[in-house]
């Protein structure tokens, strides 16, 4: 059993998201669990001549409250929008006011994949003299780190964090590290990435990791099915608030989970493909358990990268079986992408909401379009519907471009 | 907690590709400023100030396969961490990968690739652009492709925080040498901006040097008539590595890093004259915490009018008149290359302490009395230096600093 730290536990006190699948914690939480897919054909450009059509986007209307100024939107890439909104929820949600979120010296840690590039290619389609001056900022990926602390007036060290699509789960890590370490009560962790623009899309289709299923989206992607065929892209945003369990408690926050391990590893092996043999990325796992002071059987649940893709599906089941052993086959596995889409540096950034929220809700939420098993892929993948079952450690995996891995462990707060 | 040395170096430069043509010309007060000609999308002509690498011959480290798929920022990269390691004499095998880590910062990724790729597309169709755009353009791709030619495996992170991104990624790395759960940290910063959009859009905010007169003499920081930045490029990369463990094994030690601490400026805007009281407390605070006054300031000076009054009043407020820190800007000869540019000034920094020289302010010729009371010599000056202070405010409104100390 698990043997605790005392000091300077990190729980998470506030979320926030802007999905595919809802703009709060509880439309997204109840697209996951009951597998309401997000993904459609394409709306934001005509993608009718491309092999993938289909991607999940963030509704127009994300920013339900007016947060963000018009002028504000016309220097800003969509990325840096979401994360805005995002994060001024999740700030609302734990409850902590302005003033004590500058008294605690809260930094910001921001993850994400591209940055604003989309801003960069929208920019480059305009007639030569329309160029944005603000266009660089605007590429920044430390831009909605900018804005977040401009808002709230924070002066501790803000940080955006760019490793691919694992980019969040360091940016969790980092910030859990900063409390760890008695450097600040309270710290804004979050992601964001919008990369839904022809370029970009039709270069990400030529690496054929994406699913070509464009007949029936919502059943385009298949996570540890037989017949999967790639993944499928998402976008959006997603914020955790953290904070020092003492501090929590003491201001009688809403205490939803905690951040037990982070463990980080590079393959060193390929650009777009996982190292086979997935060593690397259990060793990840290795010193995110160590970190959490956890056994490999204490894990209940395991948030997956669950791309959907052949190479991560497989390697992912084989290092969950190297380090689970006969464990790994009573684990649930369960991943969101089939309902949210692959959303890149924000991808970890849902996964660790939707984390979050399963010790709330004593449900694990399922693998859609989980029909065929592959027999490389022998494990519990939650298929289709949810899970009734109180869960007190779950493990989060991410990987990213070139072989990043990086991995987070939860824990129910008792 | 350990201490950290830094024990290796590798340099990209408009002045020079190695540690050595680098700090050379840097001595000798050099300007490789040129004026260029970049074509932008529509097949316009966009004529340009610029400090670019021109020596450097990215062919001579990576092969045919590898160039085409990767951005000019992770070419410069490669090269840099290369020399870097060739230099602290580290051979990275099964044994050790584990335990060496790389902290890059980058703060615009691969948009010198995105925006060729989108020329490509736009004006040839879709069908031109290249299956590696996205991973190309991602900013972790120059952290991803040196992972794989180096064989790095262990704690490792990609640093985006605008112009602090060099600065802010060895920061990092420090604190991993120093809680021992690295043997080694690769860290340093590259950036190649030098395209269309970003020269065009820097300029629109008028944060740019217009000088095409005289291109070398663009970049004055300090004096009455700098009139914006010069837009550069390159790659600045440490080894760092315990210091005990490097004195023990006889390795040559360019300095310590001591300290390191950055925090944020929310009032900041660059547009106007606006306080930076966060920045003068943040460096208060570390000047105290380690009882150090710097001998020498390796100043951020970018050569902006209101960046660099910023800059000299946050000096002469903590410092007073002392007349013995001496301070330079090394951005009078190699240019402003955003999230590269803090690497240089730590570099820079290393060299200076294992040199015992400071190095010169070119173009420095009518102080500007709203940064006076500084000590700027115009040629480079032997000195005795033990601690060397760098500076990097971002025009974001991030503060990062770091101090450094004499090697053994």
């Amino acid at each position: 059993m698990a043997r605790r730290f005392k000091k300077n536990r990190v729980v998470v006190t506030g979320l926030g998201v802007v999905s595919p699948a809802g703009n709060n914690p509880n439309s997204f939480w109840e697209a996951i669990s009951q597998g309401h897919s997000a993904v459609k054909h394409i709306a934001r450009f005509d993608a009718s001549k491309f092999n993938c059509q289909i991607a999940a986007e963030v509704d127009n209307n994300f920013d339900e409250n007016q947060i963000i100024p018009s002028e504000l939107k016309a220097m800003t890439d969509l990325f840096s929008q979401f994360a805005l909104v995002s994060t001024i929820n999740a700030v609302e949600n734990s409850g902590l006011t302005k003033k004590e979120l500058k008294k605690s010296r809260c930094g910001v840690i921001i993850g994400t994949a591209a940055g604003g590039l989309s801003f960069a290619e929208k920019e480059l389609r305009k007639k030569r003299n329309q160029l944005h001056p603000h266009t660089v900022f605007a590429i920044f990926p430390i831009n909605p780190a900018v804005l977040v602390s401009k808002y709230f007036g924070l002066t501790a060290p803000i940080t955006a964090i760019s490793t691919a699509c694992s980019a969040t789960s360091d940016a969790i890590g980092l910030a859990y590290q900063r409390i760890k370490e008695g450097k600040t009560n309270v710290m804004v962790a979050g992601g964001a990435d919008s990369n839904i623009e022809p370029i970009t899309f039709y270069s990400l289709s030529l690496l054929r990791i994406m699913s070509k299923s464009n007949r029936f989206p919502i059943k385009a992607c298949k996570p540890f099915d037989k017949h999967r065929d790639g993944l499928v892209l998402g976008e959006g945003a997603a914020t955790l608030v953290l904070e020092n369990y003492e501090h929590a408690l003491a201001r009688g926050a809403k205490i939803y989970a905690e951040i037990l391990g982070w463990g980080f590893s590079l393959d060193a092996y390929h650009i777009t493909a996982r190292e086979p043999s997935g060593d690397q990325a259990l060793r990840a796992v290795k010193i995110a358990l160590d970190r959490a002071r956890l056994d490999p059987k204490d894990i209940q649940y395991i948030s997956a990268h669950g791309t959907a893709t052949k190479n991560n599906d497989v390697v992912e089941t084989k290092f969950i079986k190297k380090i689970f052993k006969d464990h790994a086959y009573n684990l649930l596995i369960s991943s969101i992408k089939p309902v949210v889409g692959h959303g890149m540096g924000a991808a970890s950034a849902m996964q660790a909401v939707a984390n979050t929220l399963i010790f709330n809700r004593n449900l694990v939420p399922p693998t859609i379009n989980y029909t065929t098993p592959d027999p490389d892929c022998d494990l519990n993948y939650v298929p289709s519907k949810p899970v009734k079952k109180r869960v007190d450690y779950i493990l989060q995996n991410s990987a990213g471009f070139a072989g990043i891995n990086s991995v987070l462990v939860l824990g129910r707060v008792v | 907690m350990k201490r950290v040395a830094v024990t290796g170096i590798g340099i990209i430069s408009p002045i020079g590709c190695s540690r050595e043509s680098y700090f050379k010309h840097l001595i000798e007060g050099t300007s490789r400023t040129s004026i260029k000609f970049l074509e932008d999308l529509k097949g316009k002509k966009v004529k340009c100030i610029i400090a670019e690498s021109g020596d450097f011959k990215p062919e001579e480290h990576l092969e045919r396969s590898k160039l085409r798929r990767t951005d000019r920022s992770t070419h410069m990269a490669i090269a840099a961490i290369t020399e870097a390691l060739k230099d602290a004499n580290l051979k990275i095998n099964k044994a050790n990968a584990e335990k060496v880590g790389l902290y890059l910062g980058v703060s615009l990724g691969g948009l010198t690739f995105a925006t060729t790729q989108a020329n490509q597309a736009y004006s040839q169709g879709l069908n031109k652009v290249s299956p590696f755009l996205a991973v190309a353009e991602f900013p972790s791709s120059c952290l991803g492709e040196a992972s794989i030619h180096f064989g790095i495996k262990g704690n490792s992170s990609l640093v985006s925080t605008a112009d602090n991104s060099g600065t802010d990624a060895i920061g990092l790395a420090c604190k991993e040498i120093k809680s021992g759960s690295l043997d080694y940290a690769i860290a340093g910063g590259t950036e190649a901006p030098i395209v269309p959009i970003c020269y065009r859009s820097l300029k629109k905010l008028g944060l740019l040097t217009t000088n095409y007169k005289n291109p070398q003499k663009a970049s004055k920081p300090f004096d009455k008539k700098r009139d914006g930045f010069l837009l550069s490029e390159g790659a600045a990369v440490l080894v760092l590595e315990p210091l005990s463990r490097a004195e023990k094994k006889g390795k040559k030690i360019y300095a310590e890093i001591i300290d390191y601490s950055s925090s944020f400026d929310p009032q900041y805007d660059f547009t106007r004259e606006s306080p930076r009281p966060i920045a003068k407390q943040t460096l208060n605070d570390l000047l105290k915490k380690n009882s150090a006054t710097p001998d020498y300031i390796c100043a951020y000076a970018i050569s902006e009018k209101l960046a660099d009054k910023m800059e000299a009043k946050l000096i002469r407020e903590t410092f007073g008149n002392n007349p013995e820190i001496t301070v330079s800007a090394i951005k009078s000869m190699i240019g402003h290359s955003l999230g590269a540019s803090g690497a240089f000034q730590i570099a820079t920094a290393c060299l200076a302490l294992k040199n015992q020289v400071i190095p010169p302010t070119i173009n420095f010729e009518i102080p500007d009395p709203e940064c006076n009371s500084l000590n700027i010599p115009k040629k480079a000056q032997q000195a005795s230096l033990k601690t060397v202070l760098v500076n990097t405010l971002g025009f974001c409104g991030t503060n990062s600093f770091v101090l450094l100390g004499k090697g053994t």
